[in-house]
C-alpha cells in the first residue's frame, strides 16, 4: 500500500465514526464537488453538507434532482458529496449535535475547521484543493455570516 | 513500524466493517420534513391600503423508497378573514431511476418560466413580493397579474442532456388537466353565486385603477390546479427547453396550450421567455410572458392579448444584497385595442442573510396610478 492509502484509511477510520463516507468513492466526491459548485447555487443560496445528516440528504438530494433535471448519475455524487462534507465536528456527541443543529451559523472552532474538511477532502479524493475550497466556499462563507451564496 | 502499520490498518479496516453493513444496507426509506415560513408587514403611504402583519408557512414533505422513488409534497397554510387556507401547492411522485429522465405524476408546479416553479418561496425570492407579472398569485387565480403560480395536476416528463463543460440542454414536457372558469370552479366549490362573483371581482382587479373603479375585463378569468374535476375533455400540454450552463447562464423557452370551457372551443394559450446570468456577487434574471385568451364577444369570438415581463438585478456584498426589479404589465388588447390598462412598477429592496436561507428583507415598491408600498419580510427556509 502506498503511504496515501495509509493515510486516507486511517483518517476514514478515524473521522468517520458513522462509517458512510467510508463506502464513498472518492472520486464520485471530487465529482459530487464540481456538480455541487455548478448547480446547487443556480436558484438560491448554496445550503452547507453540514445542515442536513446523511439519510435526509437522499431525500433533499432526489428533490433537488427533479427540480435541476440533474443526471442520476450527478445525484449520486453530489450526495455523496454532501455527506462527505457533513463529517462530525471534533468532539462528537453533543458537541456533533449542536454544530449540525446551529448549522453554518457555527463558529468555525466547533466544528472541524473547514480547512482541515477540506484538506482531507483533497486528500481523500485527489481533487485539487482550490476546486474541493471552491465547491465548500459558499456554505463556508454563509457560515461566517459572510459573503455570497456562491454566486 | 511495519507492525505499529498493520496493526492501524486492522483498526481500520475493523471499523469501517463494523458499519459498513449499517452504511451499505438496501434500508434508504427516508422521511424529510422541509419547506418555509415567513413574516410579512406590508405597509401603504395612504389610508385606505393594507398596514398588515401576517404570517405563512409552507410545509414540505419527503419520502424516499429506494434510489428511485420519491414522493414531494407542499401545503401552503394561509388565513382569509376568520378561516385557516390549506393549498396542496403540489404532490407529486417522482421516478427517478433513469440516468437522464424523470417522470412525475400528481400535482406539480408546471416549468411555465422560471420563477413560478422555482423562485417563489419566500427565503429564495429576493423580494418580498413576487413580479407584478404573476401578481398576487392565490389559490390558482391570477389576482393582480398576468399568471398565478402554476401548478396543476397530471404527468410531466423531465429530460437532460449534459453536453460537456457545465453545459447542458433541459427539456421538461407536461400534460395536465388546464385551466377552467374560475366562476364556475368557486361555484362548483361553494355552491354559491357570491363565491363565483367574489373571485371574478378579484380577478377583475388585474386591470383595476383606484382613481376610475376596476376595469371590467372582456374575458373571463381562468383558474389553475384549484379542482380535481376537469370541465372538459381537452387536457393543457406544455414544455419548456432550455439550456444551462451552471452556475453562470441559463435561458429557457416555455408555451402550454389549453381550451378553458366546457365545450373544448376557447383556447387558452401561453408563452415565456426566461433568462439568468449569475457572476462574481451579480445575478441578473428576466423573464417575459404573453398569453392569448379566446372568449365569445356577442355574437363572434374575439382574442384577448396580454403580455408583460420583469428584469431583476441583485448584487450580494457580504451579508447584504440589495435587489431592484422592475415589472411591466402591457395593455390586454382585443384586436389591438386596448381593453386592460397597462402598468409599471418598480421595487427596491435590501436583504440581510443570517443564513443562506434566513434573510430579513425590506423593500420599497413603486407602482404607476397605485400607492407605493413598504414591505418588511423575514423568511426562514428549513
Ligand atoms: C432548479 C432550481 C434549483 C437548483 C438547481 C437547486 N435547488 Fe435546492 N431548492 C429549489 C427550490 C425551488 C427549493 C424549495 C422547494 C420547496 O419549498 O418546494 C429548494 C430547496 C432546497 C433545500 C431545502 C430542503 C428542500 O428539499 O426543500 C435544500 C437543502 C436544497 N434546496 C439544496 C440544494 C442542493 C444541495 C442543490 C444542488 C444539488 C440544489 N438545492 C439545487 C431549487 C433548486
Amino acid at each position: 500500500m502506498t503511504n496515501r492509502t495509509w493515510i486516507a484509511l486511517l483518517t476514514m477510520a478515524v473521522l468517520s465514526p458513522m462509517g458512510l463516507e467510508a463506502q464513498q468513492d472518492p472520486a464520485k466526491i471530487g465529482e459530487g464537488a464540481q456538480v455541487y459548485a455548478a448547480n446547487c447555487a443556480r436558484c438560491h443560496n448554496a445550503r452547507s453538507g453540514t445542515e442536513h445528516p446523511d439519510l435526509a440528504w437522499v431525500a433533499i438530494v432526489g428533490h433537488m434532482r427533479a427540480r435541476a433535471n440533474l443526471t442520476k448519475t450527478q445525484a449520486q455524487s453530489v450526495l455523496a458529496f454532501l455527506q462527505a462534507t457533513n463529517l462530525p465536528p471534533v468532539g462528537g456527541g453533543a458537541a456533533a449535535a449542536s454544530a449540525s443543529a446551529n448549522g453554518a451559523a457555527s463558529p468555525p472552532s466547533v466544528v472541524v475547521p473547514e480547512g482541515v474538511r477540506v484538506a482531507l477532502l483533497g486528500l481523500l479524493t485527489g481533487v485539487p484543493q482550490a476546486a474541493a475550497v471552491a465547491a465548500l466556499e459558499p456554505p463556508a462563507k454563509a457560515a461566517a455570516g459572510g459573503a455570497p451564496g456562491g454566486k | 513500524m511495519k507492525r505499529t502499520r498493520i496493526g492501524l490498518a486492522t483498526l481500520a479496516a475493523a471499523l469501517m466493517g463494523l458499519t459498513a453493513g449499517e452504511a451499505t444496507g438496501q434500508a434508504t426509506s427516508t422521511f424529510v420534513l422541509a419547506g418555509y415560513g415567513s413574516a410579512l408587514y406590508e405597509g401603504a403611504t395612504t389610508d385606505g391600503f393594507p398596514n398588515n402583519f401576517s404570517a405563512s408557512v409552507s410545509p414540505v414533505m419527503l419520502f424516499t423508497m429506494g434510489d428511485d422513488f420519491l414522493f414531494e409534497s407542499e401545503l401552503e397554510f394561509g388565513l382569509s378573514g376568520a378561516a385557516t387556507t390549506t393549498t396542496l401547492e403540489y404532490a407529486q411522485i417522482d421516478y427517478l431511476g433513469f440516468e437522464r429522465a424523470q417522470i412525475i405524476a400528481g400535482k406539480f408546479l408546471l416549468p411555465f418560466g422560471v420563477f413560478g416553479e422555482r423562485l417563489h418561496p419566500t427565503w429564495i425570492n429576493k423580494l418580498p413580493t413576487g413580479p407584478v407579472l404573476y401578481g398576487h398569485a392565490h389559490g390558482g387565480v391570477a389576482e393582480a397579474g398576468l399568471l398565478p403560480v402554476l401548478s396543476d395536476a397530471g404527468v410531466m416528463l423531465r429530460l437532460t442532456q449534459p453536453m460537456g463543460g457545465a453545459w447542458s440542454l433541459d427539456f421538461s414536457g407536461y400534460v395536465t388537466q388546464g385551466p377552467r372558469l374560475a366562476a364556475e370552479e368557486a361555484a362548483d366549490d361553494h355552491d354559491d353565486e357570491e363565491a363565483a362573483l367574489s373571485v371574478l371581482a378579484a380577478a377583475a382587479f388585474a386591470g383595476s385603477d383606484p382613481e376610475h373603479g376596476p376595469e371590467t375585463i372582456p374575458a373571463p378569468p381562468v383558474a389553475f390546479g384549484t379542482s380535481f374535476d376537469d370541465n372538459n375533455k381537452n387536457k393543457m400540454v406544455g414544455a419548456r427547453i432550455g439550456v444551462v450552463k451552471g452556475p453562470s447562464f441559463e435561458m429557457y423557452a416555455s408555451a402550454f396550450h389549453a381550451m378553458y370551457d366546457a365545450d373544448n372551443f376557447l383556447d387558452y394559450q401561453g408563452g415565456a421567455l426566461s433568462a439568468e446570468w449569475r457572476s462574481s456577487g451579480y445575478e441578473l434574471r428576466g423573464e417575459g410572458v404573453v398569453t392569448r385568451q379566446e372568449f365569445e364577444g356577442g355574437d363572434h369570438f374575439e382574442t384577448l392579448q396580454r403580455s408583460g415581463l420583469y428584469a431583476q438585478v441583485a448584487k450580494r456584498v457580504g451579508p447584504w444584497e440589495p435587489v431592484v426589479r422592475f415589472g411591466w404589465l402591457a395593455d390586454g388588447t382585443v384586436d389591438d385595442a386596448e381593453v386592460i390598462a397597462g402598468h409599471t412598477e418598480l421595487a427596491l429592496g435590501l436583504d440581510y442573510w443570517f443564513q443562506s436561507s434566513i434573510p430579513v428583507k425590506v423593500a420599497w415598491e413603486f407602482h404607476e396610478d397605485l400607492d407605493d408600498r413598504f414591505y418588511l419580510q423575514w423568511a426562514f427556509g428549513f
